[in-house]
């Protein structure tokens, strides 16, 4: 369990966390997604005792982490995969880290073997790609069998394949009671490997919730139909919007209506009388429900061009 | 949960912590190119300075002898030691260029603690090397200087060569303090030369009484009473190892400061 309470760090005048108080439970993966600058690394790091906050405390199982003796058989962390001397080998930085916790040299190969190292153990480590970096990274995460493990962008580098060891890797950890932390701009991931969702923007919790409530909570259900013809797609919008259900044109022929069933649009389509040639859920992806949650805290924005508001149902 | 199968007492601490450190010294390339670049300078300056002491300029009278020893601490004043005092820089500056000191604090997340592993991994490794060069360079003095060599007994070679020995690893723990306040490479090699060697020196050539004196008190000034080469030996050896002694701990103690105090 990793607990946070009103963590704050200033940089200045400018708040890179800011009275951030989150738990992190163990026995499931909690995703900790934000746009860049919005503290995500501020926050792991101070976690990790390498930033120290302004104020709050971040604890692990109630103890801040350089109060362990063993530090690495409690919490593991890959924050930097390049974070490593290049001239030496992936396994004596790998003994290195091993010795300075008083944990066996086996644990070392074993590791290597589980991230798949093993063949490319001895060479240099400055030679490695950078998904091979972040294998390394991992295993020196799980050098110590730690029961609380923190990821940062875990799978930046890795091939489609790494990719879905990363995730099968923290589903596995979980399952077995550990505390998995893992941050990720990548919302589909997300939605693919975590369990709980922790969303913060510019230093600010923006929401704590497991994520099918994230799904759920953030839009009603949407659903996608196409009417070819003109008339009868107006006509079908203005029984919608009587209903409640608000509709908005998608070019050239669709509709989106917010707030319905299939089943509820289907119906009012039969009644109006429309010929329909797609009827469809569009459930709203993470993605979807992760921009409208940080919106408005997006750090650097790119100003975009609005496009008009769809008109207001009552 | 956690660590199932790994004993929970064993390891760890201070132990586990020079153990980490010594591991990271020996296997990268730079420590042992720095071991071999300060016997290759240490053996060129002494037989450059040998053989150029026992042969006389034309007309002058007959060269006065001269102590193995003292070459062999001269070069090691003058060339031997910036390829260990760079071991030293590398062994904590060289982390923050690689930014492996994170990885580093994660092992070791008391930083007090981190910073006495590296003088505790620095100290032997450099204390060696400075006995060693003291030894085997006062006998290749001895060959260089031919007949001017004076003569000097095993006890005295061997206390000369201790001396050089405590030398460097006392300047190590100051670099490592350095490294630790100035985080980089380039940064601690200057800050480091500049105070062992550079502003004792032009301190030292200035006509004002005071200020011969206070560079008589900087780290190679020191040094080099406690090695016996001093010109004229302010005073005595053991004054010179309290002396390197105070900056030692005066680096370690800011070093361990600005790291309590500062993110990593």
């Amino acid at each position: 369990m990793i607990a946070l309470r009103q963590l704050t760090k200033r940089y200045g005048d400018r708040l890179a966390v800011d009275d951030l108080t989150v738990d992190i439970a163990p026995g499931r993966v909690t995703g900790f997604l934000g746009p860049n600058g919005a503290g995500k690394s501020t926050t792991m790091r101070m976690i990790m005792g390498l930033d120290h906050p302004t104020a709050g405390t971040a604890t692990i199982g109630g103890l801040e982490y350089h109060r362990f003796r063993h530090p690495l058989r409690e919490v593991g962390a890959l924050l930097d995969a390049k974070a490593l001397h290049p001239g030496r080998s992936a396994r004596n930085h790998l003994l290195a880290m091993a010795r300075s916790n008083g944990i066996p040299a086996r644990r070392v190969d074993e590791v290597l073997g589980i991230v798949g190292l093993s063949e490319v153990a001895r060479q240099r480590a400055g030679a490695y790609s950078l998904g091979m970096g972040q294998r390394l990274g991992i295993a020196g995460a799980l050098l110590g069998d730690p029961g609380t493990l923190i990821f940062d962008e875990p799978v930046n580098g890795l091939d489609p394949d790494g990719v879905r060891w990363v995730r099968g890797l923290a589903r596995s950890l979980a399952g077995e009671g550990r505390t998995v932390f893992v941050s990720s701009h990548l919302m589909s991931e997300m939605q693919l490997t975590a369990d709980h969702l922790v969303v913060i923007g510019r230093g600010r919790l923006i929401t704590d919730a497991p994520i099918v409530e994230v799904l759920s909570g953030s839009s009603p259900a949407t659903v996608r139909i196409r009417v070819p013809d003109t008339d009868e797609r107006s006509d079908l919008a203005g029984r919608l919007r009587v209903a409640g259900f608000p509709a908005e044109p998608v070019p050239p022929d669709g509709l989106l209506v917010r707030g319905a069933t299939l089943s509820q649009v289907g119906d009012l389509a039969h009644a109006a009388g429309a010929r329909l040639h797609e009827l469809a859920s569009a459930d709203p992806s993470l993605e979807e429900a992760y921009m409208r949650l940080t919106g408005d805290s997006v750090e650097y924005r790119v100003p975009t061009q609005r496009h008009p508001a769809p008109e207001e149902a009552g | 949960m956690s660590a199932s199968d790994a004993p929970r007492r064993g390891g760890g601490g201070f132990a586990g912590a020079v153990a980490s450190e010594w591991t990271k010294a020996i296997t990268v390339r730079s420590t042992w190119a720095c071991l071999a670049s300060a016997v290759v300078l240490v053996g060129l300056y002494v037989v450059i300075i040998g053989v150029s002491l026992r042969s006389p300029a034309p007309g002058a009278d007959a060269p006065a002898e001269v102590v193995p020893s003292t070459v062999a601490a001269g070069g090691l004043m003058i060339m031997g030691q910036f390829a260990l005092i760079t071991l030293a820089t590398l062994a904590i500056a060289g982390e923050y260029s690689t930014g492996s000191i994170r990885n580093t604090l994660q092992c070791v997340p008391v930083r007090g603690r981190m910073l006495l592993a590296k003088s505790a991994m620095v100290m032997p490794i450099l204390f060696s090397a400075g006995v060693l060069l003291g030894l085997a360079g006062s006998l290749a003095a001895d060959a260089a200087l031919g007949t001017v060599a004076a003569p000097q007994s095993g006890p005295e070679r061997l206390t000369a060569a201790l001396a050089m020995g405590a030398y460097l690893a006392l300047t190590a723990v100051l670099v490592i303090g350095i490294g630790a306040m100035v985080r980089s490479v380039a940064g601690t090699l200057t800050v480091g030369f500049v105070l062992i060697l550079i502003l004792p020196m032009a301190l030292q050539s200035a006509s004002v009484h005071l200020l011969q004196t206070v560079g008589a008190y900087f780290p190679g000034s020191a040094g080099m009473a406690l090695m016996g080469i001093a010109e004229d030996q302010p005073y005595p050896a053991a004054t010179g190892l309290l002396v390197l002694l105070g900056w030692a701990l005066l680096g370690l103690l800011g070093g361990m400061t600005l790291l309590n105090r500062r993110d990593a």
